[in-house]
């Protein structure tokens, strides 16, 4: 049973590192170079700080699907701000981060103020939100350049080799990290997501909690956005809804580690590196493109049911007490 | 429809069922002839459900026979065989498909017309009329479940059942959940049941249902059938007597003594189901609000506790008026409550102990830290004598006696001013309870006040100091330590 334990706590790691390991033999030439892990960490903060997004309302038990569109929106909307409205990168910055926390808290309120299904209603502003983005994208027209030096630093310096944004994403799951698991405030979102009830009975604000995390997702979506221009010094506005997936599998998979049956920052970090070092390693090896979707797929649906398995004991022990609760004949009915 | 009466359509004989060490059922006997209504009695725990399980096919029995009309089950049916023999149940929540018409559940059950491979919904709806006509029941078979009153939707459970031709129906607490106002349809429902020949098995707790439909009452206590009873031939006194037990010491305990200071007192307060309720609080007083469920005692204490809002009437808590809006406002004035649906809205079960513990409004610990809640958490629980005493320990793997113990525990450390205790044993082995009774009266003698909210006169008469007893949502008759033996309880709430 310990054993078992460890083994569901760092089995997603290992499997990293095998991973790892396999396409380092497999292509000693090319996959374990500075170069190519240089390649990977440059590329994945972005959606790093999607993930978290996802991973922080399924914490309180919710689905925010709009995460993708408000990466979208925002880092459309940086570059406009500069390159048309002439507005400073560290203002644009700021008026950016503020829209993604102004639409996650226009989700909070369809949720929580309006008790519209939590899934249905981010449907509604993931719409809206592509809708606007190409209003003021002129019908999707892309930006070319026009980032101005300062943002473009923020993303493209190197600290002992790699770049910044890595960094943020380091320190943002230290935040995550210290919030959810040592904080008052985000024990009582765990609560809240684990049985809003029983949350609210116990003295909770579960709608404060609830509101907090769509709002900080929010904002984490925009930081994913903002970290895409600034990386590539232009802004194509259709990229967003395609990350969308791609967090929720991270967060997903992140479950299945280091709190095996919980969302965790540091399970979701793990995930998203497994799956990039997966496909990168299957694109060296010449695979065609096609099988990104189909391996990001695959994973999502592998790491669920292994979450399964992790929390099958847990689960069969909450079943056998609901049975027990039942009311008697229920089985009877067809 | 008529068929000859005295024609015995369920017998059961000697029938056992042991889960693990517990003696559910000891050698039960019972008989339901055909056009006759049964009454099935008995307290919590009794072994009415498992009786009934076994009869759906839910639960097997140990040893003893199931004989249907005229086939034998030696070793119990299966929930096929219980409905292909006619054997049709209504539970208290009558599994009905809420958002489906009448026709279209009444079909679920009993079977699509087809024409040429498709519903034909023509052919359904006139057959769903005509079965609800047959039975004078007057709804309409296109309507959705949903928008029916209370009532109705027991009838649709019980045309239901009818539609597959049951000779047998088995009603599970069927008036458990209905309006006052609305039973009377149902028990007219009961009666052309009767009249049409159908063999009726009726679990309830309402002696006054027993005396208006049942021709005979079967008693179980402890799993044995302790006696069948003609309706017409015993008093209620007789039959309470019977669920009881005959042996009824007068209480031991000697009175508390209490201070006389007020802690709360509510005057004519009403709304979700109780009405016009008053009645006052001592510090360190244990009152029991006792009566059926549905009685109205849960809602007095869920409105103190700030669960459900008033909608008429006061509250003044230590000589200050008390509105709270929400269970956060009440804990702040030193109110908590303890629900007693334990996994649903009393605790967080895929969570940690500890978590468990110290989730709340207001944290213990300043920052939660984890050595600092696992050092309370450990000491609460040691405290407490929770097995495992191991903080990290998921709420879900507990047993049902630690898991009520840890739910406790959250909401006594540190003692509040008043503690609204929703049922706080049920379905908890005997060893956890007497625990919980001890705790409950030591926190009593420290100073907070319990309102215990209880439909268990054993536990009533185990740790209360005085007792209201509930009835259609009002205070009926107030009981004092004295006064407090279960036998005395439950006769009050049965005529309640």
């Amino acid at each position: 049973m310990k054993a078992y334990g460890l083994l569901a706590r760092w089995g997603l790691l290992i499997v990293f590192l095998i991973v790892f390991g396999a396409f380092s033999a497999w292509i000693p030439n090319r996959f374990p170079t500075s170069g190519n892990v240089q390649d990977i960490l440059t590329s994945q903060p972005p959606g790093i700080f999607i993930a978290y997004a996802a991973m922080l309302v399924l914490v309180v038990g919710e689905f925010d699907l709009s995460i993708g569109a408000t990466l979208g929106i925002s880092q459309y909307l940086i570059l406009k701000l500069i390159t048309h409205y002439g507005l400073s990168w560290e203002v644009a910055i700021i008026a950016t981060l503020a829209c993604g926390a102004a639409i996650g808290l226009v989700n909070a309120i369809a949720v929580v103020g309006l008790g519209i299904n939590s899934f249905i209603a981010t449907i509604g502003v993931a719409t809206i939100l592509e809708g606007l983005v190409q209003w003021i994208s002129d019908g999707n027209s892309p930006i070319f350049g026009g980032a101005p030096h300062g943002l473009t630093t923020l993303a493209q310096t190197k600290v002992a080799g790699i770049v910044l944004p890595v960094y943020y994403a380091l320190a943002a799951a230290i935040i995550l990290w210290l919030l959810l698991e040592f904080t008052v405030a985000g024990r009582q979102m765990r609560g809240t997501g684990a049985n809003q009830v029983a949350a609210r009975l116990s003295g909770i604000r579960t709608g404060r909690a609830r509101v907090f995390a769509f709002t900080f997702a929010g904002v984490l979506a925009a930081i994913g956005g903002i970290l895409i221009t600034a990386r590539i010094g232009a802004a194509d506005a259709t990229s967003g809804p395609s990350f969308l997936l791609p967090a929720y599998a991270a967060a997903f998979l992140g479950a299945t580690a280091i709190r095996p049956g919980f969302f965790n920052v540091w399970g979701t970090l793990i995930a998203i590196f497994l799956v990039a070092v997966g496909i990168t390693g299957l694109q060296l090896k010449g695979v065609e493109s096609w099988v990104t979707p189909v391996f990001n797929g695959s994973v999502l649906l592998f790491a669920v049911a292994l979450s399964n398995v992790a929390t099958t004991q847990r689960v069969l022990e909450r079943a056998r007490t609901v049975i027990e609760r039942r009311r008697p004949g229920m089985a009877n009915r067809s | 429809m008529t068929r000859t009466s005295d024609e015995d359509v369920l017998v059961v004989e000697g029938l056992e069922c042991h889960f693990g060490a517990t003696h559910a059922l000891r050698g039960v006997d019972l008989t339901v002839r055909a056009g006759e209504v049964v009454a099935l009695l008995g307290e919590n725990g009794a072994g009415k459900s498992t009786l009934i399980k076994i009869l759906a096919g839910v639960v097997r029995p140990t040893a003893g026979s199931i004989r249907l009309g005229s086939d034998v089950f030696p070793h119990g049916l299966t929930t096929a065989e219980a409905r292909a023999r006619g054997l049709a149940f209504v539970h208290q929540d009558l599994g009905l498909l809420d958002r489906l018409s009448v026709a279209e559940n009444i079909a679920h059950v009993a079977g699509f017309c087809s024409s040429r491979g498709l519903i034909s919904w023509r052919r359904q709806r006139s057959l769903a009329h005509e079965l609800l006509r047959e039975w004078e029941i007057d709804i309409d078979p296109a309507m959705p479940v949903a928008r029916l009153q209370a009532a109705q939707r027991s009838l649709v459970a019980i045309a239901r059942a009818l539609a597959t031709s049951a000779r047998m129906i088995v009603f599970d607490e069927p008036t458990a959940a209905l309006p006052r106002h609305e039973v009377e349809l149902l028990y007219e429902a009961v009666d052309r049941l009767r009249a049409a020949g159908v063999a009726v098995l009726y679990v309830t707790h309402r002696l006054r249902e027993v005396t208006r439909l049942a021709d005979r009452a079967a008693v179980l206590r402890d799993g044995q059938l302790v006696g069948t009873v003609s309706v017409a031939e015993s008093s209620e006194h007789e039959l309470v007597e019977l669920i009881v037990g005959g042996a009824l010491h007068a209480r031991e305990v000697a009175a508390p003594v209490r201070s006389d200071d007020e802690l709360l007192s509510l005057s004519g307060l009403g709304g979700h189901g109780a009405d016009g309720v008053t009645l006052s609080l001592c510090r360190g007083e244990i009152l029991a609000l006792v009566g059926l469920i549905g009685a109205g005692h849960r809602s007095v204490g869920r409105i103190v506790a700030g669960i459900d809002r008033a909608v008429y009437g006061e509250m003044w808590l230590n000589g200050k008026p008390f509105d709270p809006r929400s269970p956060r406002e009440a804990q702040q004035r030193g109110v908590v409550h303890v629900p007693s649906d334990r996994l649903n809205e009393a605790s967080f079960p895929p969570l940690e102990t500890a978590s468990n513990l110290s989730l709340k409004g207001r944290f213990e610990v300043a920052l939660a830290s984890s050595r600092q809640e696992r050092a309370l958490a450990s000491r609460v629980l040691a405290e407490w004598d929770v097995t495992p005493a191991d903080p990290g320990a998921t709420f879900a793997s507990l047993s049902g006696g630690n898991q009520q113990k840890v739910v406790l525990a959250k909401w006594m450390t540190p003692p509040p001013a008043l503690l609204v205790a929703e049922e706080p044993t049920a379905g908890i082995d005997v060893g956890t309870r007497s625990a919980i009774y001890e705790r409950l009266a030591h926190a009593a003698r420290e100073g907070t006040s319990v309102l215990l909210l209880s439909s268990d006169a054993d536990e009533v008469a185990a740790v209360a100091d005085r007792a209201i007893v509930f009835g259609d949502g009002r205070p009926k008759v107030e009981l004092a330590h004295a006064d407090l033996t279960p036998a005395r309880i439950a006769r009050e709430c049965y005529s309640a």
